[in-house]
C-alpha cells in the first residue's frame, strides 16, 4: 500500500472493492491499522471545523414556493444549446468532407510544386553532366567515344569515361529525380571504361546493375567516309549530347512517345552549347524530327552531323562498318 | 377493486435514482418528482452552500436559486449524466455569483488556475508531514480551539483549494464527481486536495511554533 492509497483511504476516496480489501488487510495488520488511524486523525485535526450546518426549517417548502412563483421566462436561444455535444456521425462526416475537399484542392498544387522541383533537379543533373562533358572535350579530342573504336561498347559507358577522367565525382547526377526508378547503388563502383568493360565480360549481372541510369548519350554520327565518330564539341553547333533516356523498345518507334523519365510529358535535352532545353516532343530541330532515332528511323548513330540520336545506356556506340 | 392510476407513493419515488427523477421531471414536469429531488438534497446541498459561502442566509438564497435553475434548465439535462455533479456545479456557480455580488470573495472562479507553488504536493511527503511532523501540531489544543483554528485556516486557503477540500472532505464526494463539478481533471482534484492539506499542516506547524515562541 503506497502513500497515495493511504491518503485516499483516509479521505474515503477508494472504490468499494479496494476499500474492503484494505480494511481486510488492516484487520490482520495492526501496524497498518494504526497508521491509517493516525492519518485519519491528522486529517480530521486539520479539516474538522466542528460545524454542523442544518437547513433552516421549511427550506424545501420555501424553495418549492419560490420556484412556483418564478416567472416562466421565455427561453433564450442559448437554452437550446446542449452543455455537452454528443458525438454524431453527421458531424464527423461534415468534418471529413471538409478535410477531403481541402486535400483535393491542395493536392494538384502540391503535385505541381513537386513536379517543378523534380524538373529543376533533372535540369541541374544535365547541367552537371554538360560541365563534365565540356571539360572532357577540352582535354580530349572529342566527346567521350570508345577507345580503340570499340563500336560494340555500350554508349552508357560515356559516364565511365568521365569517371575515368575524374570528371564525374558524383554519379547521383545520372539519376533523374522525376521517376525515382534508377538505382545507383552499383554505379558508384564505376571507375573507368576499361574496368566496366572487364566487368561486362566477367560478371554481366553486376555490369547490368552498374550501368543503369536515366540518361541517354549521343554516340555520334556516320561520317561521309562511312565511319562512325563522335559529334563535334563546338558549342555553336547545337547538337543534342545527353537527354532523358528513350522510351522502351516497344514504344521507341512511336514518335508520340516521349522519355519515360517525365511520365511521357517530354524530355530535357543537353546541347553541345551547355544549355538544357525542355522538349514536349521528340523533334529537336527542323532537320532532326526524332531525337531518339536517326533519320533512317533506326536506333543507331545519326546519318549526318545534325542527325542527333540519344541512345539508351545499354545500346552500343554503333556499328563501325567502313572504319 | 379500484386501481388508482397516476398516483405514486413517496416510497416509490424514494426508491428511484436521482437521474431517473430528473429525467422524468424534464420529460413530464411532474411536480412530485421535483419535490422529491428538493427534499433529497435539502440537507446535503445546504450544508455545502453554508460552508462554502460561510453565511447561512446567503446559503438559503443560493439553495433556492439553484433549484430554480434546475427547474428552468431542466431541458438541458442529458440522459446518462450523473445528477449530483450537475447539481453541485450549478450550486457552485450560483454561490460564486452570490459571493461576487456581496463583494466577499472577488477571486472566486471555477476556471481559476493556481500558481505552481500552490499545487503538486507529493503524496509521500504529505503523508510524512501529516504523520510525523511534531506528532500533530494541533494536539495540544482543546477541541473547541482546534475547530476555531480550522475555520480560520480554511478561510485563508486559496479558493480553489478550499472548494476542493469542502467537496472532498465535508461533502464526501469522489474525485471524479469533483472533477466534473469543477470541470478539471481528476489528477488536478487530487493535487489540489493534497495541496490544501499540506498548506493547513504548514499553517498548523507555523502556528504551533509561534505559540512556543510566545
Amino acid at each position: 500500500m503506497n502513500a497515495d492509497e493511504y491518503l485516499d483511504f483516509a479521505l474515503g476516496q477508494l472504490d468499494d472493492p479496494r476499500r474492503r480489501a484494505l480494511e481486510e488487510d488492516a484487520r490482520s495488520d495492526p501496524d497498518m491499522a494504526a497508521r491509517i488511524r493516525e492519518i485519519r486523525r491528522a486529517v480530521d485535526d486539520l479539516c474538522d471545523d466542528g460545524l454542523a450546518y442544518a437547513p433552516p426549517p421549511g427550506l424545501a417548502s420555501r424553495t418549492l414556493a419560490f420556484v412556483a412563483q418564478a416567472p416562466a421566462n421565455s427561453p433564450s436561444i442559448l437554452d437550446y444549446v446542449p452543455a455537452r455535444v454528443p458525438f454524431r456521425w453527421a458531424d464527423f462526416a461534415v468534418a471529413a468532407s471538409i478535410f477531403i475537399a481541402g486535400l483535393l484542392t491542395l493536392m494538384p498544387a502540391v503535385q505541381r510544386s513537386r513536379e517543378r522541383m523534380n524538373q529543376a533537379g533533372c535540369v541541374f543533373n544535365l547541367k552537371q553532366i554538360g560541365e563534365s562533358l565540356g571539360q572532357y572535350a577540352t582535354i580530349h579530342p572529342s566527346y567521350p567515344s570508345p577507345p580503340g573504336d570499340r563500336a560494340d561498347a555500350d554508349s552508357g559507358l560515356f559516364a565511365a569515361m568521365l569517371r575515368g577522367a575524374g570528371l564525374l565525382p558524383d554519379v547521383a547526377v545520372l539519376d533523374c529525380p522525376y521517376n525515382g526508378r534508377c538505382d545507383l547503388n552499383q554505379a558508384h563502383k564505376l571507375a573507368s571504361f576499361e574496368q566496366a568493360d572487364e566487368i561486362r565480360k566477367s560478371d554481366p549481372d553486376l555490369y547490368k546493375k552498374m550501368v543503369c541510369w536515366d540518361y541517354g548519350y549521343n554516340p555520334g554520327y556516320r561520317y561521309a567516309s562511312g565511319r562512325v565518330g563522335p559529334i563535334s564539341a563546338r558549342p555553336a553547333s547545337l547538337i543534342a549530347v545527353v537527354a532523358d533516356q528513350p522510351p522502351d523498345d516497344v514504344l521507341l518507334g512511336d514518335v508520340d512517345h516521349n522519355s519515360p523519365n517525365h511520365y511521357g510529358a517530354g524530355q530535357n535535352v543537353l546541347y553541345s552549347d551547355g544549355g538544357v532545353r525542355w522538349h514536349r516532343s521528340r523533334m529537336v530541330a527542323p532537320d532532326d524530327r526524332d531525337v531518339f532515332l536517326n533519320n533512317e528511323r533506326k536506333m543507331e548513330p545519326g546519318v549526318h552531323d545534325h542527325d542527333s540520336v540519344i541512345l539508351p545506356p545499354y545500346a552500343p556506340f554503333g556499328n563501325s562498318q567502313g572504319r | 377493486m379500484v386501481k388508482v392510476i397516476g398516483t405514486e407513493s413517496e416510497q416509490a419515488l424514494a426508491r428511484e435514482t436521482d437521474e431517473d427523477l430528473m429525467r422524468r421531471y424534464r420529460d413530464a414536469g411532474d411536480e412530485k418528482v421535483y419535490n422529491e429531488l428538493v427534499h433529497r438534497y435539502e440537507r446535503e446541498l445546504f450544508r455545502y452552500l453554508a460552508r462554502y459561502t460561510g453565511d447561512a442566509s446567503m446559503a438559503e438564497d443560493v439553495f433556492q436559486n439553484t433549484f430554480l435553475q434546475i427547474h428552468l434548465k431542466r431541458g438541458l439535462y442529458e440522459d446518462g449524466r450523473p445528477f449530483r455533479p450537475w447539481l453541485y456545479a450549478i450550486a457552485t456557480h450560483q454561490a460564486v455569483d452570490a459571493l461576487r455580488k456581496a463583494g466577499r470573495r472577488p477571486t472566486v472562479s471555477l476556471d481559476q488556475r493556481l500558481s505552481p507553488s500552490s499545487g503538486e504536493v507529493d503524496a509521500g511527503s504529505l503523508l510524512d508531514m501529516l504523520v510525523n511532523d511534531d506528532a500533530g501540531p494541533l494536539a495540544g489544543l482543546q477541541d473547541r480551539e482546534r475547530q476555531e483554528w480550522v475555520r480560520e485556516s480554511v478561510e485563508k486557503l486559496p479558493d480553489a483549494l478550499r472548494q476542493t477540500l469542502i467537496l472532498a472532505y465535508h461533502q464526501d464526494l469522489k474525485y471524479r464527481e469533483i472533477a466534473e463539478i469543477l470541470k478539471i481533471p481528476v489528477g488536478t482534484v487530487k493535487s489540489r486536495l493534497h495541496a490544501a492539506l499540506a498548506k493547513l499542516q504548514q499553517m498548523a506547524k507555523a502556528g504551533n511554533r509561534d505559540g512556543k515562541e510566545d
